[in-house]
């Protein structure tokens, strides 16, 4: 038994937030679905971020800090000064990428003491958050969507919330990857990732394309599997379909 | 909206549909789900099995579905679509081609013009077009990209 009931509010919201995935739009979580998980979980901060952890960067994060709406992205250049980057094996954050359980919803609390967290963020190794919860969505061996949602201060979060955002993860990877699709040339790729796939479309190996390119066959690899998780695909054609469509009548 | 509430009970059986999603069993949605969805829904396995065939879920197709029941179904559909989709990773589809043809199309996929094909399969490229004009037929496509995702695309979709 897992000792809690959702009553009717609960369900209410929840209904809510999985309405506010049916329309794919600018951005890739909802506004409203954010605000809504912002309001379900209780959180002073929330975000949803795309983690690449090689080269380590945050390709966009979309968050609710206190009521207010923030979206940034990082380059892999800038993450090299990101203390979050600097910390990061050490720190709880790589809790999935070091055990491969991208199952569990996790607790800072899991892990740490209260007294431990406080050390650390006054350290400025951890953000100045008493509680933190953590749900990971994995896109691809190096990249992920992570759900992160905290409170200053009071209470942790409780199980209830762990269900929560255990039922909503597909939801939101699911909406994700729609997003991915209905944004994809210049939305999310370069000219040198549009380049290379151009050149898949029409039926050139790696080593050919990296011939025609001036580039290494593990170069044109490299970007390609940019692209991939950019779209959230899995293979070269399916690459190809999410920008060009389909080639047939 | 909303209008339900969901009880201990409630919760645990459907924390428990989501758990069996995470393993892969000898069927599409395996045994152990479907179990634990009949707990959700207060109902048999017959007609559970039969919202949930032949892949994907469908919500309002067994009768005396309740909102709530619906709701829930709502709130599961992509745990049971990922569990499918791990099924089908472990059990690729059998698809009516020949080896010949699977041979030829696993080249396309890999990006290789008709003439690349002939060349690593010591046919000439006509015959490279014969056997793909046949693969399109099996499968009622009309495109190599479709004939493509048709026998790879759902595998690699997950």
């Amino acid at each position: 038994m897992v000792g809690f009931t959702l009553a009717e509010q609960e369900t209410a919201r929840l209904r809510e937030i999985v309405d506010g995935f049916r329309d794919v739009g600018e951005e890739p979580i909802p506004w409203s679905v954010l605000e809504g998980l912002s309001g379900l979980l209780h959180t002073d901060d929330i975000s949803l971020g795309g983690y690449c952890i090689v080269p380590a960067h945050v390709w966009f994060i979309n968050g609710i800090e206190r009521g207010e709406r923030c979206a940034d992205t990082e380059t892999p250049e800038q993450a090299l000064s990101n203390p979050f980057w600097q910390h990061y094996w050490q720190a709880t954050c790589s809790y999935p990428d070091r055990t491969g359980d991208f199952d569990s919803v996790t607790l800072e609390s899991d892990f740490l003491s209260l007294r431990e967290i406080r050390r650390l963020s006054r350290a400025g190794e951890t953000a100045p958050f008493d509680r933190e919860i953590m749900a990971p969505l994995r896109l691809s061996p190096t990249h992920q969507l992570r759900v992160v949602g905290w409170r200053t201060t009071g209470s942790d979060f409780t199980d209830r919330d762990r269900f929560y955002l255990t039922l909503l993860r597909p939801h939101i990877q699911d909406h994700y990857r729609r997003w991915a699709r209905a944004h994809p040339p210049s939305a999310g790729l370069t000219r040198r990732q549009l380049a290379v796939l151009s050149l898949v479309r029409d039926g050139f190996t790696n080593h050919q394309i990296g011939r025609r390119l001036d580039l290494s066959e593990g170069t044109v690899r490299t970007h390609l599997n940019h692209v991939y998780e950019r779209l959230g695909v899995a293979s070269r054609t399916a690459a190809v379909t999410a920008v060009y469509g389909n080639a047939g009548p | 909206m909303g209008g339900f509430t969901l009880s201990e009970q409630d919760v645990a059986a459907i924390q428990a549909v989501v758990d069996r999603c995470r393993e892969v069993g000898e069927e599409p949605i395996s045994s152990a789900v479907l179990e634990a969805l009949c707990e959700v829904l207060e109902t048999d396995p017959v007609s559970v099995a039969g919202l949930c065939a032949p892949a994907g879920l469908r919500s309002g197709s067994a009768s005396g579905l309740t909102d709530r029941d619906r709701f829930i179904l709502t709130l599961l559909r992509p745990h049971l679509a990922d569990h499918h989709a791990r099924w089908l990773r472990t059990h690729p589809p059998t698809v009516p081609l020949t080896r010949r043809q699977l041979a030829v199309l696993d080249l396309v996929r890999d990006g290789y013009t008709n003439d690349q094909i002939g060349r690593r399969l010591n046919l000439s490229e006509g015959t490279v077009r014969t056997h793909l004009n046949h693969v399109y037929e099996r499968l009622g496509v009309a495109s190599r990209t479709a004939a493509v995702s048709a026998v790879y695309g759902s595998a690699e979709a997950g």
